[in-house]
This record gives structure tokens, sequence and C-alpha cells, in this order.
């Protein structure tokens, strides 16, 4: 035990690798707190390390247990978040409560937040003026992410094409695609353009953002060679393009464009287009190992009438968020118990009525700052 | 003292700081990787003799904690770790002790490289603390505000969206 330097330290005093196991456990809230403690406490639960710490044993402890939805209120423009947690709820409706998140001036768009990207509690989205945002909704640390120097067009370039971590250069990465893919570092806080893309990323009947899985941002392609649609993938430690193989019992007769890629309890999953809502079952499928075809896994979500619906995170591995009739008559956010199949509504308080909902995002300390090894405050 | 009549050592004696002994079984014993390795050494040099163990870092009522720790989860050695009546147990467990206990344990349980006790304890500790507020967390771990009242309003500030 070290009770060599302070004097008054009672003998049950914990060493510090103790100390920071314990405090690593705490939700980010608590640790943002307890930076007020003491000068010591400031600094450590600060660190860099310790963020990366807290962060992946958030991923293994509550990764999947919980998950906190993005929404934009649709008078003020201005953006809310709430967190959800898996439990054995009791009643028929779940009730949850928004905060209101304040970046600056910066308003935003019912599309913005539709369009989203998260990673490790990242959250990369457009203003309405179409400047990139990297945000932590947690922390509410912003950045303006300076448009690239390789832009062509100012507007096609200012549109999201992912973001990911790369565990290469221990670093966050934002990729934007027009003619080619420029990639910016959150490390170095500078755009570099990347190899050109075999593939033609923009093929949805809407576009949609990059999915981030394993490494990789994927996206549903045109291989430019043969023309043939694939799921395109770009590693982003590499820095190079390759394909996921997906089996043709899960494209089905359906054209390949009208479904969408979504990353959901880690894993890449797939599922129609809204506009072709036609039964009263839904089918998701997942790939349940990286890369593995014979891992395709279908789960069918049943609703009472044919109704449009965009999966949004799994809590506890069998609870599916989604938003159900989006942009309609009758649109509200559901959680879906996929091994029961019985789903009940979520309300949202504390947001005025006309909101839409974004993505989901996880809570960490991660800052969108450039961290080198020093803390900085940007 | 009985010495074992088999080549494989049944029981173990467990020396605390403040000089008592307890007899341990193996099985029980071995939930603790410090003591499994003391058995594994003697049991390779073919010893018959039961052997003495001294935990210099543990006094006798926090090593009687560990123990009853230890002897409830070798009951259940062969169950898949998510058993619910363990995991209730577990809580009940750590439920009885005040905070200086808790870090006594804790400690003991690094020590003595009791692994799933070191993770209840830490994941105990994180749940009993996350709501309290920045003058309680100083008194529980004795430290002394170091900040200037300017410097903590600053750091205030800066992690205003913690105290929403």
């Amino acid at each position: 035990m070290n009770d060599s330097q302070v004097t008054n330290l009672p003998d049950h005093t914990l060493p510090q690798d103790i100390l920071v196991h314990i405090l690593s456990l705490l939700p980010a809230k608590s640790i943002g707190r307890f930076r007020c403690v003491s000068k010591p406490w400031k600094s450590l639960l600060s660190h860099p390390h310790f963020i990366k710490t807290h962060l992946n044993r958030t991923k293994q402890l509550l990764g999947e247990d919980e998950a906190s939805l993005i929404f934009v209120s649709n008078d003020s423009g201005l953006l809310y978040s709430t967190q959800l947690k898996y439990t054995h709820h009791m009643f028929d409706e779940i009730t949850t409560f928004a905060t209101k998140l304040c970046f600056d001036n910066h308003r935003f768009r019912s599309y913005h937040v539709f369009n989203m990207v998260s990673c490790d509690g990242l959250v990369l989205l457009n203003d309405e003026e179409n400047k990139f945002l990297l945000i932590n909704p947690t922390t509410r640390e912003f950045k303006e992410l300076p448009t690239s120097p390789y832009a062509l067009d100012r507007h096609l370039s200012n549109t999201i094409s992912g973001l990911g971590y790369d565990s290469v250069n221990d670093d966050y990465k934002v990729v934007t695609s027009e003619m080619f893919v420029n990639v910016y570092s959150v490390r170095n806080g500078t755009w570099e353009r990347a190899d050109s893309s075999p593939y033609d990323h923009d093929v949805g009947y809407r576009f949609s953002p990059g999915t981030f899985v394993n490494g990789c941002i994927h996206w549903l392609g045109v291989r430019l060679s043969d023309a043939s649609s694939v799921i395109a993938a770009l590693d982003l430690g590499e820095g190079k393009f390759g394909e996921v193989s997906i089996p043709s019992w899960v494209v089905g007769d359906r054209e390949f464009a009208f479904n969408h890629l979504v990353e959901l309890g880690g894993f890449l999953c797939w599922y129609p287009a809204s506009l072709l809502a036609t039964g009263n079952t839904t089918d998701v499928y997942m790939m349940k190992e990286y890369g593995v075809m014979d891992s395709w896994t279908k789960f069918t979500i049943s609703h009472s009438e044919p109704i449009s619906l965009r999966p949004l995170c799994l809590l506890g591995k069998k609870q599916l968020v989604l938003v159900e009739n989006e942009g309609c008559i009758g649109e509200k956010l559901v959680m879906c118990n996929l091994s029961g199949g019985s789903s009940k509504d979520i309300a949202v308080h504390g947001i005025a009525d006309d909101f839409s909902v974004g993505g989901s995002f996880m809570e960490s300390l991660v800052s969108p700052h450039c961290t080198t090894e020093a803390v900085t405050e940007c | 003292m009985a010495s074992s009549s088999s080549s494989s050592l049944s029981r173990v004696v467990v020396k605390s700081s403040d000089n008592n002994l307890f007899v341990v079984n193996k099985k029980v014993a071995s939930q603790s990787q410090l003591l499994k390795q003391c058995i594994d050494n003697m049991e390779e040099k073919g010893t018959n003799d039961v052997i003495l163990i001294p935990l210099s870092n543990v006094t006798s009522n926090i090593l009687t904690l560990v123990l009853e720790y230890c002897e409830k989860h070798a009951d259940f050695a062969d169950d898949d770790n998510n058993n619910q009546e363990l995991k209730q147990w577990d809580h009940e467990f750590l439920k009885k002790f005040d905070y200086a206990t808790l870090n006594s344990l804790t400690m003991a349980a690094d020590y003595m490289v009791t692994k799933s006790l070191l993770n209840l304890c830490c994941q105990f500790i994180a749940d009993s603390i996350k709501d309290l507020t920045v003058q309680q967390i100083r008194q529980i771990f004795d430290i002394k505000n170091d900040f200037t009242p300017q410097e903590e309003a600053d750091i205030k500030n800066e992690n205003a969206w913690a105290f929403r």
C-alpha cells in the first residue's frame, strides 16, 4: 500500500490502477462531474488514455444494453438527445425524456439528422448551411470541419459518406465522395484524397451515408468495370476498396438499390427501402460473422398493416428500436421485441411535437478535436 | 495438522497478516489465482505436507470475507457464469459493507488475484458513487480540493453538461 506521500491518507486508500478501473466503469456524465473533484482527478479523467479505457469498457459492458438517439425539433432547428436502456418494460408505452443540445448558432433540418452517422460517441452531420459538424452529443464538444481543398463541387463534397475508426492509425475518419473519395483525419485535422473508387456509391433511390462495421465503411454500389451491384467497402486502416458478398437469397427479386444498409449491434444489416412496404412483415438480414456468406440471418418484424420502417439500433440483442411511417401521418418511434414479436410505442417528452428522428449513438467522452498525445483544449 | 496421504493436496493453510491461520480446501483456494499458483508449484515439487501460505497484505477479517466469497463461488464453479442465484448472493454479500471494508476487500481481491471478486467490487463501488456530488466524492476518497475558486468555476463551466 502506498502510504508514503500525502499525510492523513486512511489505510484503505485505493491504489491508482484500481481507482482507474472503478472510474472507467462510471457513466460519462459522472466522469464529467468528477473532473471537478481535484487537479489530479481532472488530469486523470481528461487524459486521452483514460477516455479510451472508458470507451472500451463501455462497449464491452454496456454497448448492447444502452443507446442514445438524436432528434431535431422542426420548429427551432435545435438538436435533442435521449438515452434508451434495455429493460423488461412492464407497460405498453415507454416514456423517455429528450435533452436539448446547443451547438452555438448552428441549426439543423430533418434531412440533416436523417443522414447523420456516428462512431464511438461522435456524430457527424451537416448544419443548415451545409457545413460539416463533428459533435459529441454527450459532452457537447463540437468542431466545424473545414471544406476539403480537393472539393470539386461544394455541395456534393459536403455530402457525408461515412465516419469510422481507423485502428491502424488510432484515428477517426470522415469520408466524402464525389468523383474522388476524400478522407478527413480527425487526429491531424487535414483532408486527403484517397485512391479513386472502383464503384459508383450513389445508387440508392435516396442517398444514404455509408455504414461503418469492422473497420470498413460500406455502401450499396455499382462496380464500374461490369456494372454489377455490390456492397462496396472502404477499409479505413488500409485505405483500400473491397467488396462484401451477399447471398442471392438475401437480395431476393427486388432491385438491389431499393435496399438499405444499417449497423445493428455491431453487425452489418440489410433491409428493404420503405417505398416497397406492402405486407404485414418486414425482413431484416444480419451478417452475423463479418465476411462470411453463410452467416447472413433473417429476422422478421411483424406489424398490423403495411408500413415503412427504418431500424435505428438494437438493445440487449433482442429489442429493436425503429421509426415507423417516417415523414407520414402516424410516424412513431417503436421498440420491437424480436423474440416475442410484440412492440411498444416510445413516447418522447421534453421536445415540441414536431420533431424528426435521426440516428443512434453511444455515450462516450471521445473528443471531436484533434487529439495528439497531450490533452488539447482547442 | 494432518498431512495428506496422496501426492495431491486437498487442503492448504493460509496465514493472515495478523497471524491467524485458516484451513482452506483446495477447490475453494483455487478461486484465488495466487493461492492456486502456490498449490500448483508445491504439487509439482511433489510435496505431501500441508503447505502454509502467508498473506502479508490481508488482515484476518478481510481474509474471512474473501474466503466466504471463494467458498460460495467454488460451489458454483461448474455452473455457467450467469447463474441468477449466485448474482443475487454476490449483491447481498457486498451490500453489507461500509466503504472502508469494500476498499480493503477490493485490494485483497487484487492481491490474491481473484479476478471475479475484483470486478464485482469495482462495479459495486462504481454503481454506489455514480450519482454522488463532487463534495461527497471528496469526502469518501479523502481528497483535498486543490482548485482556486476561479479554477473550480472554470472547470465546472467546462463540464457544465455533466451537472444538468
